[in-house]
């Protein structure tokens, strides 16, 4: 293709070249027919001069009638060489007197250029007496014109050497940015990998072809894990770093002519066709997946994983789109699975990913039903008293029932739907609220769950802003629990969310604290009001001294940060009654009581009622 | 100093004419060739020849009268030496050449005397063999106030130009 592009640009050039020499040639020849009539003129002038001298010199002789004398003065000619022969004619046509130049071998010019008459009237005495015929070659005329076309022509082809020289530099300084740009506009800038439009081509013309019986082929789909993460903790510099690593170790475990792309951002994409194909699969999958995570990458010496689907062609897929979804469900299948692993396309996974589609689908119509409610789980303080309700978002499907927030959660963070699922789910909080304040029950306050992916990008955040001064929320009605992952991503934003809800005097607690990052040093830094400890650490909290070890630390730093504990997932008494003597603040857990909807906690509310006031006391004490 | 050694054969002289016309030929002929001072005589005014009455060429002389030299008519009287001083050309025999004290200013004095040039003639013309030939004395003419082209001096046997 560049070939032929260069092909093409050198007859263009050589067409520019021959326009630019037919119209010098032309320049020359108009130049050459000017000043060849100019010449020409100049040259029967001057003869018509010379004539008229000797004419007029010869005047007398005519007069005196003496022909010696006349050819004698004709011999004046010898001095013009480009007079051939002169003769002096009487009026009445008789020769008089003539001269003729001797005899040369005449040059090729001579015997070619032509020749040109003139004739003067010889006066005397206000009469013509005879008249002078002068010959003459042109060849001088023709010499002095070709002197000059040849010194014109010698001029312009240095001119145009020199313009083909500079034109050269300039074609090819075009031609490497025009080559530079058709590089760009194929390849990722960053890793110098095709991109996507360029390996959707070669992709579409591998599925073709095996469509058509050809080889078959294997699609892989490639996607760092965590990659966020080490753009967040190392920076964007270590970040592009890790990428040209994957691509590197791409490049180097794939056959030469396997197209390999950087489909954008941390996702990278191999076709290997051929029917070894499953063996070089294999290959890059061992190459990738075991070898690869050891190897400390850069300055900040990150060792990165990786996670892999694949799609057969044409097993999984008939066109290019298809094995593009195919192994994109792979891929996201090996996410679920753990990430760290590869994972080969199959019709169950295609299934499975059917219904979450068709599940994404019903939870849309849901959402602008309003078929999401919420249910209510109790917190207890350590007298059994009621103190909180951690709002749990449910989904009344009108055919299948009730679908569990497991199954609908991911989707809905799939599909990009937890943004609006959030909004939903606080909306519908304010009206439980609103509805339990009109049967005059004393609401504690509610406590929402706020995901990482509700507040990732700026115009997430500043819609969850104004839906809350919307809803008028007050600190006393709704408290935030964040998982971990909300909290370290908003740690590094310099428009910390966390820290305008808590300026605006809302309370935070941070949920499912021991199974990710618990940070100490961002327990310090958030000062969050209360810290649940993960269910898995309270289970069997009276039994396992590991977990009770675990719990009394973590509740000796929470207290000395002057946080609330919470102790979620409590099931039996002699948890309960473990937790309460290494010191808990609050209990949640099926043992004590079940998320209930809206109207079936009215009750507790009622029974609240009565003794509401030790826990805000409680609350009061252990925050100072 | 310089004297034209040329010797043209005239043409003239080849036809069968009387010496005396040929002489009267050439002398008018010559008449084309030189320049009289500019105020005498004015332009348009006759060119008057005048010529003694026994020189052998007056008649033919007469006979050429009325011609138009360089614009002017040709006039030609029969004159005494006195009367020559309103002449444009004096054709004159030895005896009235000797008359002459002094070159009369513009007045062209012509001869066919051998040796007329050391008297004064400005003009002499000689017969040589069957041919007319003419000597020029241009000193004595220029002195008069009058000039010879060139292309007549290319034709004389002998100029004398000190």
């Amino acid at each position: 293709m560049i070939q032929s592009r260069r092909l093409l640009d050198l007859l263009a050039r050589r067409r520019d070249a021959g326009l630019l020499l037919i119209a010098m040639l032309t320049m020359a020849f108009l130049l050459g027919v000017l000043e060849y009539l100019h010449l020409s003129h100049q040259f029967e002038r001057d003869l018509q001069t010379g004539a008229d001298i000797v004419g007029r010199t010869a005047s007398a002789a005519v007069v005196f009638d003496s022909p010696r004398e006349a050819a004698e003065i004709l011999k004046a000619f010898a001095a013009m060489p480009d007079v051939s022969g002169a003769r002096l004619q009487r009026p009445d046509g008789s020769m008089f007197a003539a001269y003729a130049r001797e005899a040369q071998a005449p040059g090729w010019l001579q015997r070619h250029g032509g020749q040109v008459q003139v004739g003067v009237d010889v006066l005397a005495n206000g009469a013509a007496v005879a008249r002078l015929a002068l010959t003459a070659d042109r060849g001088a005329t023709w010499a002095t014109l070709l002197s000059m076309l040849g010194g014109l022509l010698g001029i312009m082809g240095v001119a145009l050497a020199v313009t083909g020289l500079i034109s050269r530099r300039l074609h090819a300084a075009v031609r490497d940015a025009e080559d530079r740009t058709h590089f760009l506009a194929h390849h990722d800038s960053l890793t110098g990998l095709v991109n996507r439009a360029t390996f959707t081509q070669a992709l579409e013309s591998t599925v073709e072809q095996a469509q058509a019986g050809g080889a078959p082929a294997l699609l892989l789909c490639l996607d760092v894990d965590n990659f966020k993460l080490v753009n967040d903790t190392h920076g964007h510099a270590a970040g592009d770093q890790a990428l040209i690593a994957v691509a590197d170790r791409l490049r180097a475990l794939v056959r030469d002519g396997d197209p390999v792309a950087r489909l954008g951002g941390d996702e990278f994409a191999v076709l290997l066709a051929g029917d070894r194909c499953e063996d070089a699969a294999l290959r890059i999958v061992q190459g990738l997946l075991e070898t690869f995570p050891r190897r400390p990458i850069g300055p900040s010496h990150q060792r990165l994983g990786l996670s892999i689907g694949i799609a057969r062609v044409p097993g999984d897929a008939r066109t290019a789109a298809d094995a593009m979804h195919c192994a994109d469900v792979a891929l996201y299948q090996a996410k679920r699975d753990g990430k760290g692993r590869h994972v080969f396309y199959s019709a169950a996974l295609g299934d499975v990913q059917r219904q979450r589609l068709h599940l994404q689908l019903e939870l849309r119509q849901a959402l602008a039903n309003g078929q999401l409610q919420l249910a209510y789980q109790p917190i207890f303080d350590v007298a059994g008293r009621l103190c909180s309700l951690e709002a749990l978002a449910r989904w009344q499907h009108p055919e299948v029932g009730w679908i569990p927030p497991g199954e609908f959660i991911p989707v809905a963070e799939e599909y990009g739907l937890i943004v609006e699922l959030g909004l939903a789910l606080m909306t519908r909080a304010r009206q439980d609220i609103d509805t339990w304040r009109a049967r005059g029950l004393a609401a504690v306050p509610v406590a929402l769950n706020v995901s990482a992916l509700q507040l990732r990008t700026e115009d997430d955040r500043q819609r969850f802003l104004a839906h809350l001064a919307t809803l008028r929320f007050q600190p006393h009605e709704v408290e935030f629990e964040l998982t971990e992952s909300v909290v370290f991503e908003d740690l590094h934003n310099p428009d910390s969310i966390l820290v305008h809800l808590q300026s605006m005097g809302f309370t935070l607690s941070i949920d499912d604290f021991g199974t990710g990052y618990s940070s100490l040093a961002y327990l310090r830094r958030m000062r969050c009001r209360k810290l649940k400890i993960d269910r898995s650490f309270v289970r069997d909290i009276h039994i396992d001294k590991d977990n009770a070890l675990m719990v009394e630390s973590i509740m000796r730093v929470a207290h000395s940060l002057g946080m609330l504990v919470v102790a979620e997932g409590v099931e039996k008494p002699a948890e309960q009654g473990c937790l309460a003597a290494l010191g808990c603040d609050l209990y949640q857990g099926f043992g004590l009581a079940r998320p209930q909807g809206a109207d079936a906690i009215e009750g507790l509310l009622g029974q609240h009622r009565a003794d509401r006031p030790p826990v805000t006391m409680i609350e009061a004490d252990l925050a100072h | 100093m310089a004297a034209a050694c040329l010797a043209p054969t005239s043409a003239i002289a080849q036809q069968a004419l009387p010496e005396s016309d040929l002489k009267a030929q050439i002398m008018v002929r010559a008449l084309l060739f030189v320049e009289w001072p500019a105020d005498a005589p004015a332009p348009g005014q006759p060119l008057v020849v005048c010529v003694a009455d026994a020189h052998p060429a007056s008649a033919a002389l007469e006979r050429l009268a009325g011609q138009s030299i360089n614009g002017r008519q040709l006039l030609v009287r029969r004159t005494t030496v006195a009367g020559l001083a309103a002449c444009q050309v004096a054709v004159v025999g030895p005896a009235m050449l000797a008359a002459l004290k002094s070159p009369m200013r513009g007045v062209l004095l012509v001869c066919d005397t051998p040796g007329a040039l050391d008297a004064g003639a400005m003009l002499n013309l000689q017969a040589d063999q069957d041919r007319v030939v003419f000597d020029v004395n241009l000193s004595a003419t220029r002195q008069a106030g009058m000039d010879i082209s060139t292309r007549l001096l290319r034709l004389a046997r002998y100029v004398r130009r000190d």
